[in-house]
């Protein structure tokens, strides 16, 4: 590759990188490496191609190897934060997100990736001024009001949420990161059919996401007709779930002083009520991912 | 931006002592605090404040919870059954109410981290596996209170 | 076969005795290399592969036969893959060996070159039509009805109101020959055929990429009747909604204008279209006018299974082989996998030979042993399609899809 073709090169990698064509990516870089074996940003593309296919051990190395000849390279500096960060090794990816941060301040994809490594890590507080000041630079930067937007959840819940929603929505509306938010939000408000329905045009969009089908199969899960009698538990959560024990045991308890046999009845069919509700929803979960 | 920022780019997961990890998971709370009883909420409460680097913070809604805990053992099995129960009813009601006491406590710490229940929850974290911690607090919840009424007959003694 | 020299025998006579002994294959396969033995060699290594293929020597290895063999792409990938195993050590010959490929001039000329060249293949060009693709007859059937017929009969579809324009979005697993029946399309319509190939749509994007596509276009419409083919289309037109770049927007707004001009003003002009991943296409390209009729193309059936093995095999020493059995058995194959899983009974035999030192044919358990190993490479699009179906079944491009896979279930 001589100095014009290179930067035509590398940007078509970058597409198709951008589009998951990772054999194909692999197989230009391949064929330029053989005559440029030591051109860093080949590597670097490899590496990340070995990022997008999962192979998290040969991106580092990947990585590594293009840090040691250049260790200011912004993009292999990223790439190692993105494996830090997939590999849950938070101390190490904030290090690596913060050298970032300090050497291109004005950057709001840095800060929105910060904000989700702090989330991941429970400090919303912290994730919440981080996406703010990169709102700052880019008012509108899909990623950090996604990240607000998660924090409102945490904090206000979703009904408070909605007009942060409608907003991130009427400027992204083809984005499938906010449609995902949406029905993260509208099953938090315990509208699972909305949800369901909104997460199949996911599903359509991005079959081969194993993310966007296990988010479909847990809504088709609440949302089948078998699991209707639970209903209250689905809707409102763990808080119905204790309702219903206190005002099965109070009744129970009640109806004993006065016909302890209806007592007993009344107790063996809560029972079973119990046994369905522990019992058959993790089988049709089951029945329903195969 | 890095001067008028400055405050926020400093690391804090620097520590891992001091870094927040996923709490055990609303049912392995709920159904330890109604099996356990209060004393086995508030343990699970007090591993899940671990868990999450906050015990200082909780430490007064974790204080005035073990008010209620000790009052519920004083009165259910301690020396103020007497002046709460009649003889009939005793023993069921005594139970019923160290559980409904148990998921009261429990639905309480869980309100208590409900932002990091949100945050893990919509993040997808790994939770620990509830089971041992679980069943450990439960045996606590069983444990201390007869150990507790034990020392007190004792002295009285 | 010449008689190995007393170093080789005593190796090859190591590795019957220790037949998983890594060390020892490794030695032998090196040592037919160096007796310029590149085929032996090249099965040692790839069995090598398969014993240990974390491990950076055998596809080290392979690479080095390969490029023997004068096979330098697959060399190369070979070589790459094993400089992201475990244990490898960079081999100055076999970099030494590497270094003369170079980079392949892919320049965003070239297409407009080839466009103003009027390398437009003539109907004699191609190569026969449906006549050429063994097996799939329902789906020729239905090709023949809903695109040859439409295209060439335009008037009797006129006459019945029937909407004959828009282009065909062809989708299935790759390897399956949507590229194939693309071309036999072709041929059937009596059309000449405009091929756009994936490394012509990496060119798209670069330089004044709405010019070449213009251009793609209007050497269509000057060589009427005439089919133009978009090969591996979602990465012309990905998904505005996933797309990361604004480049990848600009280029699908162009496509879809132009999809348009043709639609209004070409009747002449067929745009086929084939993709893997037709929910990476974007939603846009669908709609009526454009690639509104979209053609799933599955994995071969048994028939045509059975009739790839015929070609494969054809001048092959083999046994008496039940090809029947085995196509009945290969559920799933695609074209390519067929390749794989003749290539791969093709080693069982050759390493038996050289194990037992006599030569065979292929046998029945050849490829009942490659069965035994290779997992269709379909099955992973299959499952993925079933997700589609399953929650998104109520698209209509995705109906025949949905029947495949009632019928297969």
């Amino acid at each position: 590759m001589n100095a014009p073709d290179d930067l035509e090169f590398l940007q078509r990698i970058d597409t198709l990188l951008g589009m998951r064509r990772t054999s194909a990516a692999r197989q230009m870089i391949a064929e330029a490496l053989a005559a440029n074996p030591d051109h860093p940003e080949l590597w670097l593309q490899a590496a990340w191609a070995d990022y997008i296919d999962g192979e998290e051990a040969a991106a580092l190395r990947g990585a590594e190897s293009v840090l040691q000849q250049a260790p200011d390279n912004a993009s292999a500096r990223l790439l190692r934060f993105e494996i830090l960060f997939r590999r849950g090794e938070a101390a190490s990816a904030e290090r690596v997100i913060l050298d970032l941060l300090r050497d291109d301040p004005n950057n709001p994809w840095y800060f929105s990736r910060y904000a989700f490594l702090l989330l991941q890590n429970l400090d919303f507080g912290k994730a919440r001024a981080i996406a703010m000041a990169g709102l700052e630079l880019e008012p509108e930067h899909e990623s950090c009001m996604i990240v607000l937007t998660i924090c409102d959840f945490i904090e206000v819940g979703a009904g408070v949420t909605q007009a942060t929603l409608q907003s991130l929505l009427a400027k992204n509306p083809d984005s499938i990161a906010v449609l995902s938010l949406v029905v993260v939000a509208l099953e938090q408000a315990g509208r699972n059919r909305q949800a369901f329905r909104l997460a199949c045009e996911l599903v359509l969009a991005q079959p081969d996401d194993p993310d966007a089908v296990e988010m479909v199969q847990a809504l088709e899960l609440k949302t089948h007709w078998s699991l209707a009698p639970l209903w209250p538990v689905l809707r409102y959560g763990w808080i119905a779930s204790a309702v219903i024990w206190v005002v099965a045991t109070m009744i129970f308890f009640q109806l004993s002083k006065v016909s302890p046999e209806l007592s007993l009845g009344g107790a063996a069919i809560f029972g079973i009520y119990v046994a369905y509700s522990w019992i058959w929803p993790p089988l049709l979960a089951r029945r329903l991912r195969q | 931006m890095a001067d008028t920022h400055e405050e926020l780019l400093q690391p804090s997961l620097g520590n891992a002592a001091l870094v927040a990890r996923a709490p055990y998971s609303v049912p392995t709370v709920i159904l330890t605090g109604v099996i356990g009883g209060p004393i086995a909420a508030i343990a699970i409460v007090l591993l899940n404040s671990q868990r999450l680097r906050r015990l200082r913070r909780d430490m007064l809604p974790l204080g005035a919870m073990a008010l209620i805990a000790v009052a519920t053992v004083w009165m259910t099995i301690g020396p103020g059954q007497e002046l709460w129960f009649s003889q009939g009813d005793s023993e069921r009601l005594a139970s019923i109410v160290v559980r409904a006491s148990g998921l009261l406590l429990a639905v309480l710490g869980v309100y208590l981290h409900s932002h990091q229940e949100r945050t893990a929850a919509l993040m997808g974290l790994t939770r620990p596996n509830g089971w041992l911690a679980g069943i450990a607090c439960i045996l606590v919840g069983w444990s201390v209170p007869l150990l507790g009424i034990a020392l007190l007959a004792a002295g009285l003694e | 076969m010449d008689e190995p020299d007393g170093d080789v025998a005593a190796m090859r006579q190591a590795l019957i005795d220790r037949p998983f002994d890594c060390a020892v294959r490794a030695r032998y396969a090196w040592a037919l290399l160096e007796r310029d033995e590149a085929e032996s060699a090249l099965v040692q290594f790839r069995l090598l592969i398969e014993q240990h293929p974390e491990q950076a020597r055998g596809h080290a290895g392979a690479a080095r036969a390969l490029l023997c063999l004068e096979r330098r792409e697959e060399a190369v990938a070979s070589y790459m893959t094993a400089k992201s195993k475990a244990g490898f050590a960079a081999d100055e010959a076999l970099e030494a060996l590497a270094a003369p490929i170079t980079v392949k001039r892919t320049g965003h000329l070239r297409l407009v070159d080839r466009l103003a060249e009027g390398t437009v293949h003539p109907p004699a060009d191609i190569p026969p039509g449906f006549a050429g693709i063994v097996g799939m007859e329902e789906l020729k059937k239905t090709i023949k009805i809903k695109i040859v017929a439409p295209f060439v009969n335009p008037g009797l579809f006129r006459k019945f109101r029937k909407q004959a324009g828009g282009g065909i979005l062809l989708y299935g697993p790759p390897g399956c020959g949507k590229t194939m029946i693309a071309r036999a399309v072709a041929h059937e319509c009596s059309a000449g055929f405009i091929p756009v190939g994936v490394a012509d749509i990496l060119n798209l994007w670069l330089g004044e990429s709405e010019r070449n596509l213009a251009a793609l276009f209007e050497r269509a419409r000057t060589n009427t009747p005439c089919v133009i083919f978009f090969d591996e289309l979602d990465a012309l037109a990905f998904s505005r909604a996933k797309a990361t770049s604004e480049h990848t927007r600009t280029i699908v707004n162009e496509f879809l204008t132009q999809l348009d001009g043709v639609s209004r003003d070409a009747p002449g002009v067929l745009v086929l279209a084939a993709t893997n991943m037709p929910w990476d296409v974007d939603p846009a390209m669908k709609r009526p006018g454009r690639l509104a009729r979209q053609m799933f193309i599955p994995p071969p059936d048994a028939e045509a299974r059975r009739r790839m093995l015929e070609l494969r095999l054809e001048g092959l020493p083999c046994g008496a082989l039940d090809l029947g059995a085995i196509a009945a058995h290969a559920v799933d194959f695609s074209g390519a996998d067929m390749d794989g899983l003749v290539d791969y009974a093709k080693e069982q035999a050759l390493a038996d030979c050289i194990a037992q030192g006599k030569e065979r044919g292929l046998q029945q358990h050849d490829f009942e042993a490659a069965l035994r190993i290779l997992e269709p490479s379909t099955r992973a699009w299959l499952r993925t399609a079933r997700n589609l179906v399953r929650y998104g079944g109520r698209d209509p491009g995705y109906r025949e899809l949905a029947a495949y896979l009632r019928h297969r279930e």
